[in-house]
């Protein structure tokens, strides 16, 4: 069954600013699926609409089966959803927040406290349970408040840019929850603008710019949707002549680097013969869901320009 | 099932938002009487009996009125702040729910201080077993009155500061200008008029005389009751249609 679908939905605010336009999208059931797009993309207002927070201007959008418009309630009772830049509530511990959350989520007072120590003890938050919120770092915040969505067990998770503005190690931390709650069946859906983030941790993605989405399915699908193989890194400072790369491949300055983008392995093969006999250092690596985003974020805007 | 659901949702309201944060940050029961009782000690430095009377009156609508309006103050920090709104409105708390939840960790706050201006004014034998009623029906419309002004005032805010500015203003204009501390009489007859426009001008000729500081003839007294009733029901509807749960 799919978790989330769009048909044909779109959204034009009051401004007149068009934010989504005729999306169709289909997320299975039990996978976390990632939303990827620029700032001011249409991303997070795609997710508002699906959790029930923003009407679309045309188009439908079901959780579950149940339309997001005219079933509100059933879908409200089936999703949890943690927005962009939310906060916990500073003067409340841990423990507090968690459980009053479940509590206001219609859990009998019991069943909310042996959730919460659930939660607590699953997440390894024991230390930090007592802790008054307004002294956690950024990244404990974020991580209750993922962990408050987890625990309300909503079939379907909501979550806005949820790693947005941690460090590496608070991602980790939140990408470990995120697993967590994909593992016990809970759908994710997610937001994000780093490709990386989708790339560890999505088993499906779909790509959003300019409010239309550009291409969905599994990463290894994004990839194959490109005509390159392999992305070749070569160092800007040992090139004498830049045009020869251009035989092997489409090539783009990135820093102080040289990528080109080769279609096949014959063509890696002669490459990497190429600069073994020049002596210029060179690193091969699979294309990325980055070089999809890029490639897909420039066709789709030189398609728009057109 | 679904009343009891709705019940556990204010009840954790009230603890998120009223019991726990008073707990940790008790200064906030003091502040809250510190200026109704200031205004009274400025009064019965100056004046006696009847005079001190009417301003503990006063202060204890003042007390209602501004735990009220502070709804505004929690609505937009909760909505735009810490984007709590966005997270109860993709729940199956139901925003009737959310708004009692809310005013009532308000009241929360104020109730000390609002017990003690009771016990101030029933030491000065002011109320009686058959006052009680109408000094409750009163108060009680106040409160709604407020709370709907409150979260009116909240819909369309975005900004923190615009909150503070507006409390303190309507503070005054509701609750400190009209003949809520002093008795009506003392303004002259434009002035009367204009006060007669102000909701809170209603609560305190009602609960003046509840406590007999007063005397209101039958239509007097029908004509508050049936004011106050007007502004009430027409700030909810208000408060109701406008308020937007979902965005368009």
């Amino acid at each position: 069954m799919e978790a989330v679908v769009a048909e044909d939905l779109s959204k034009i605010y009051g401004n007149g600013v068009k934010a989504l336009s005729n999306v169709f999208l289909k997320v299975r059931s039990g996978v976390i699926f990632s939303l990827l797009g620029r700032n001011g993309a249409g991303k997070t207002t795609f997710l508002r609409i699906m959790a029930t927070q923003l009407m679309p201007t045309s188009g439908r959008g079901y959780v579950l089966g149940y339309d997001v418009v005219s079933e509100a309630e059933k879908v409200r009772e089936l999703i949890a959803i943690i927005p962009q830049e939310a906060r916990p509530m500073y003067l409340l511990t841990v423990k507090e927040h968690i459980k009053y959350f479940l509590m206001m989520r219609g859990f009998p007072k019991w069943e909310a406290s042996r959730k919460t120590i659930e939660i607590i003890q699953e997440l390894g938050l024991e230390e930090y349970q007592d802790t008054l919120c307004m002294k956690l770092s950024g990244g404990l915040k974020r991580k209750v408040l993922v962990a408050m969505a987890m625990a309300t067990e909503a079939e379907v998770l909501f979550l806005d840019e949820p790693t947005t503005g941690l460090d590496p190690v608070s991602r980790r931390q939140v990408w470990d929850i995120i697993r967590k709650a994909s593992k016990k069946g809970q759908t994710v859906f997610l937001t994000t603008h780093y490709m990386d983030e989708a790339e560890k941790i999505s088993d499906e993605v779909a790509l959003i710019n300019l409010g239309k989405l550009i291409i969905s399915g599994t990463i290894e699908y994004l990839r194959e949707s490109l005509p390159y193989k392999m992305r070749v890194e070569i160092p800007l400072e040992n090139m004498r002549n830049e045009d020869v790369f251009k035989n092997y491949g489409k090539t783009v300055k990135v820093g102080n680097k040289l990528w080109i983008y080769v279609e096949d392995d014959e063509k890696s093969r002669e490459l990497y013969n190429y600069c073994l006999s020049k002596n210029i250092p060179v690193f091969f690596s699979k294309i990325s869901l980055e070089d999809v985003f890029i490639e897909m974020v420039k066709r789709n805007e030189a398609c728009e320009a057109t | 099932m679904k009343l009891v659901k709705q019940l556990r949702a204010i009840e954790a309201l009230v603890m998120m938002n009223g019991f726990k944060p008073i707990v940790r940050s008790p200064l906030w029961l003091i502040v809250q009487l510190s200026f109704p009782l200031t205004l009274v000690f400025f009064i019965s430095l100056y004046a006696s009996g009847e005079a001190v009377s009417e301003a503990l009156v006063g202060a204890l609508i003042s007390m209602i009125v501004m735990s009220g309006l502070a709804l505004q103050g929690d609505v937009v920090w909760l909505r735009v702040e810490l984007k709590f709104q966005d997270m109860v409105v993709a729940s199956s708390v139901s925003p009737v729910s959310y708004m009692l939840g809310l005013a009532l960790s308000e009241l929360a706050y104020s109730s000390p201080a609002i017990v003690f201006l009771i016990v101030l004014i029933t030491l000065r034998g002011l109320i009686r077993l058959e006052s009680i009623p109408m000094l409750f029906f009163s108060l009680f419309l106040c409160w709604v009155l407020a709370v709907s002004l409150g979260f009116y005032l909240s819909i369309r805010i975005t900004d923190m500061r615009h909150v503070w500015a507006l409390n303190s203003l309507l503070s005054v204009l509701i609750s400190m200008l009209p003949p809520v501390y002093y008795p009506i009489w003392i303004l002259p007859e434009w002035l009367q008029k204009i006060a007669y426009a102000i909701p809170t001008t209603h609560v305190a000729l009602l609960v003046k005389e509840a406590v007999e500081i007063t005397k209101l003839t039958t239509v007097e007294r029908t004509f508050n009751i049936l004011t106050l009733l007007a502004w009430t029901t027409v700030l909810l509807t208000i408060v109701v249609r406008k308020s937007t749960w979902r965005e368009k």
